[in-house]
Formats: structure tokens, C-alpha cells, sequence
């Protein structure tokens, strides 16, 4: 008999990755059955309609609310959607379905394959603060401005819109451009600074987490089990954003790939997904963590 | 030379917006840029601006000489936001007004041509014929389709859409 969450922890990683591949072919798909006249489903990652439901990116509600003034019903059905999931499931949009972040890890890994090895980055827990700060300053932009910014840094929506006109039209826009000089600056600065800190889309979906949504959670009695000392555990090296999964306060930042929690099941099996808020594990483990790393 | 670039100018006319669409300023602020109204276009009408475009970037247009709008009404309905009305009837589509310059219109210059007259979708309401060779366009049933720019046999086309959001672009 498998235990069912041991397998999904173990295998994490390519269920990930399967799941990113099938979103990408669907990007891919959609536009060419669009052509021959299938329109079940329509629309790109701004928003997207199956059958009758539409869904919507609640960054796009926002969006729409501060240019129009107005508020429709249907918008915030089309919004409550994706709102919900990650109000249950935290940013796994970002981590599982978004056409960037897979490019993003992919170009993470050629980084680190190309060039002089660098020395291992320190993991870095920032406030949360910073975060709600700057996608507060985006939307006030959009705002004064009264122009659609969310429409062109959505990266998601961006290429899922320009593919789509490839196959459709075979015309490519300069705004394309953009999703390359994202990728090329975060492979030069070795950081995913786009995902982890400025992007709206991922923003907007941390704002609905609560004590009961889907998160990593870290035991310091089992971590003792795991072989690697000094500060570059396997879990922080394995996170896309060098977080530390050990410490409470990698939220809003964590987007629940569990790359950590499937490097920690190969040693103490400390850390772990779950919806049972751990306030008992939340009061010890800062202190612990500190003489751990630094 | 300078001339023909200012007769060229003068005739460059803003794209179409698809049929329903809000006037030009709400329009940038309604629509979200989702694509799908270009996506159920049977006819590939709709297509999407691009960065030059600037802020109206991701916007859908149609280019009626590429190809015109022939008033399916797929579109409207499937905008999230209401930047286009959901219309179905294709009268009450007004996307712009067609307009004939008699000087190259072949009808006008001996030729006997009525190709815009027999395709207009508003058969003999927006385009009539004066004394049975003239084609005349009746701005107030002109849905501004540009079925007619895309069939006229001169080049450029005697007969051409304006859109209704002129002044806005």
C-alpha cells in the first residue's frame, strides 16, 4: 500500500512539471482549435471562457474597477474563481499553471549550468510588507495614469495573448520583447525577482490567504534528522525564490511549489504541505532557525 | 512628393473597432485585452494591435480591405466587460460609415460597376443606386461593415469605411 501524500511529496516535482507542460500545450492549443471553428474554450490568461463559465484574473478585476469607477456582477463572478482557489490553495496558479514561471525555472537552471558556478545565494525570507507595498504603488500607478498596466506585465496573459496571435495571424508584437528582457535580467541576476517580488497577477492571488490555506509547514524536531549542516540546507537551495522554508514567514513570497518539501522528504521529512495552521511550530521555529543559519 | 504623402496621410483611416463597440475613450478602460472576440471570428476579421500601438496595444481592430466584418455577431457576446455592447441584431451594429469619392469610383467614370452595392449586407438600404448607375451610401442605415472597401476593384478602393471613433483615435 502507497500512501497517497507520500507519493505526491516524492513526486512532487514532475507532477509539477506536467502539470506547467499541459497548461503550455493548452496555450498552444486552444488558438489552433480557435481556427478550425472549436470554440469551447476561448481567451488567454487574462481571461479565459469554457463552455459558459468565464473566468477572469482578479488583478484584472482591480484593474477594471479603478479605470471604470464601476463594478459588474459578472466580474466578480468571472474573478471569484481564481480568487477561491488561491484563498484554499495559496499562489499555486503561479507555481503550476503560469507559462513565465516555467520559463523562469527553466532559465534558472540553464544559469546555473552555464558560466562560473557561483557561490550558493543566502536564503532570504523578505517582510511581507514589501511586497502588499508594491503591488499597492502598481495599482495607484494604473490609477493615476488611468491606463491598463496590469494588461501589459502580466506575463501569463502576455504570452499567452502573443502566441496565440502567432498561430492566429502569424504577427508577433515588440511587446513580446518584454517576457525576454525578464528572463535574460533574472538569469543575470541569478534571482527570480519578477515572480517573488513585482509581478500584480501573483500578488493579487496572495491577497485572499488565510490561517487555512494550503501551506509549507516545518517541524524542528525531525530537521535534526537531515545529515546537511551550515547555513545551505537542501530545502532553501531547492526553492526558485532562496527562501528559507524553515522559518513562518516565507508567506506572501511562497508560491507552494513544494520543491522544498520534496528535497526534505529525501532526509527528515520536517517539512511538509498541509491546511492545519501550526501556530505551536510558528512560536518555536524562529529562534531555532536563527543559530541554523546565520 | 510632399504632396502625395499628405493625400496619403489625409486618406489613412483609423481601423475599425468590432461591432458593439463603446466609444473610443471607455473602450481602452472596458476592454482587458483577452482576445476572445478575435478568437470566434469565423472569418479572421478581428485582429489584435500591437506594441506600436502604445496604449492601445492588445486592442482588436479590423482592417475591412484585408478583410471586412460580415456581421456574424459572434463577437459581442462573448466580451467579459462590456467593452463590446452584446448585440445580435445586425442593423444596430454601428462601427462607422462608408464614403464613395466619385473621382476614382469607376460608377462614377463611365464604367458600369456595382460591386459594393450587391455586397452590402444592408442590401438596398445603406447603398442605393441614383438613376440605376451611382451608388450613394445612406449614412444613417450604413453599419460601416467595409464589406464594400473590401470588394471595390480600385486600388486603393473607391468606397472606404471611417470609423465612428475618427476624432477619438
Amino acid at each position: 500500500m502507497v500512501d497517497p501524500v507520500r507519493h505526491l511529496n516524492n513526486h512532487l516535482h514532475l507532477y509539477r512539471r506536467i502539470s506547467q507542460c499541459l497548461v503550455m500545450a493548452a496555450i498552444i492549443l486552444i488558438p489552433v482549435l480557435n481556427t478550425f471553428q472549436v470554440n469551447t474554450v476561448i481567451g488567454t490568461f487574462y481571461s479565459l471562457t469554457i463552455g459558459h463559465l468565464t473566468v477572469m484574473d482578479p488583478a484584472l478585476l482591480i484593474q477594471l474597477v479603478l479605470l471604470t469607477g464601476k463594478l459588474a456582477f459578472p466580474w466578480l463572478l468571472a474573478a471569484a474563481i481564481p480568487f477561491l482557489m488561491a484563498a484554499f490553495l495559496g499562489k499555486v496558479f503561479c507555481s503550476w499553471m503560469c507559462p513565465f514561471n516555467l520559463l523562469g525555472e527553466w532559465a534558472q537552471h540553464l544559469r546555473r549550468r552555464i558560466g562560473k558556478p557561483a557561490p550558493p545565494l543566502r536564503f532570504f525570507n523578505p517582510p511581507a510588507i514589501r511586497y502588499w507595498m508594491i503591488l499597492a504603488g502598481l495599482f495607484l500607478i494604473l490609477a493615476i495614469l488611468g491606463i491598463p498596466l496590469i494588461n501589459f506585465i502580466s506575463m501569463p496573459g502576455l504570452i499567452s495573448a502573443q502566441i496565440a496571435d502567432l498561430i492566429v495571424n502569424k504577427t508577433l508584437g515588440i511587446e513580446v520583447a518584454l517576457v525576454f528582457i525578464i528572463l535574460l535580467l533574472e538569469m543575470a541576476t541569478r534571482s527570480r525577482f519578477w515572480c517573488k517580488y513585482l509581478c500584480p497577477v501573483g500578488a493579487t492571488l496572495a491577497l485572499p490567504m488565510h490561517r487555512h490555506t494550503l501551506r509549507v509547514a516545518y517541524s524542528p524536531q525531525k530537521c535534526e534528522a537531515c545529515t546537511v549542516r551550515g547555513p545551505h540546507k537542501p530545502c532553501g537551495n531547492a526553492c526558485p525564490f532562496h527562501l528559507d522554508p524553515r522559518r513562518p514567514d516565507i508567506y506572501p513570497y511562497c508560491y507552494n511549489c513544494g520543491e522544498c518539501v520534496a528535497a526534505c522528504q529525501q532526509r527528515g521529512q520536517a517539512l511538509r504541505l498541509t491546511f492545519t495552521p501550526t501556530r505551536k511550530i510558528k512560536r518555536q521555529s524562529p529562534a531555532r532557525i536563527i543559530e541554523n543559519t546565520d | 512628393m510632399i504632396l502625395d504623402f499628405l493625400k496619403k496621410l489625409a486618406q489613412l483611416h483609423p481601423p475599425l473597432r468590432p461591432p458593439g463597440a463603446i466609444d473610443e475613450a471607455a473602450f481602452q478602460k472596458y476592454c482587458i485585452r483577452c482576445r476572445k472576440c478575435a478568437e470566434v471570428c469565423p472569418y479572421g476579421s478581428i485582429r489584435m494591435t500591437h506594441g506600436e500601438w502604445g496604449i492601445k496595444m492588445g486592442t482588436p481592430v479590423i482592417y475591412p480591405r484585408q478583410t471586412p466584418c460580415y456581421l456574424c455577431m459572434k463577437c459581442p457576446p462573448v466580451c467579459p466587460t462590456g467593452a463590446l455592447d452584446p448585440i445580435t441584431d445586425m442593423t444596430a451594429v454601428k462601427m462607422g460609415t462608408a464614403v464613395i469619392q466619385t473621382e476614382s469610383c469607376l460608377a462614377y467614370n463611365g464604367v458600369l460597376c456595382r460591386a459594393c452595392y450587391e455586397r452590402c449586407p444592408i442590401y438596398r438600404e445603406a447603398i442605393t443606386l441614383k438613376e440605376e448607375i451611382y451608388p450613394v451610401v445612406h449614412p444613417e442605415k450604413c453599419v460601416g461593415c467595409g464589406i464594400c472597401e473590401s470588394v471595390c476593384p480600385t486600388e486603393p478602393a473607391s468606397i472606404t469605411v471611417t470609423s465612428k471613433h475618427f476624432g477619438a483615435w
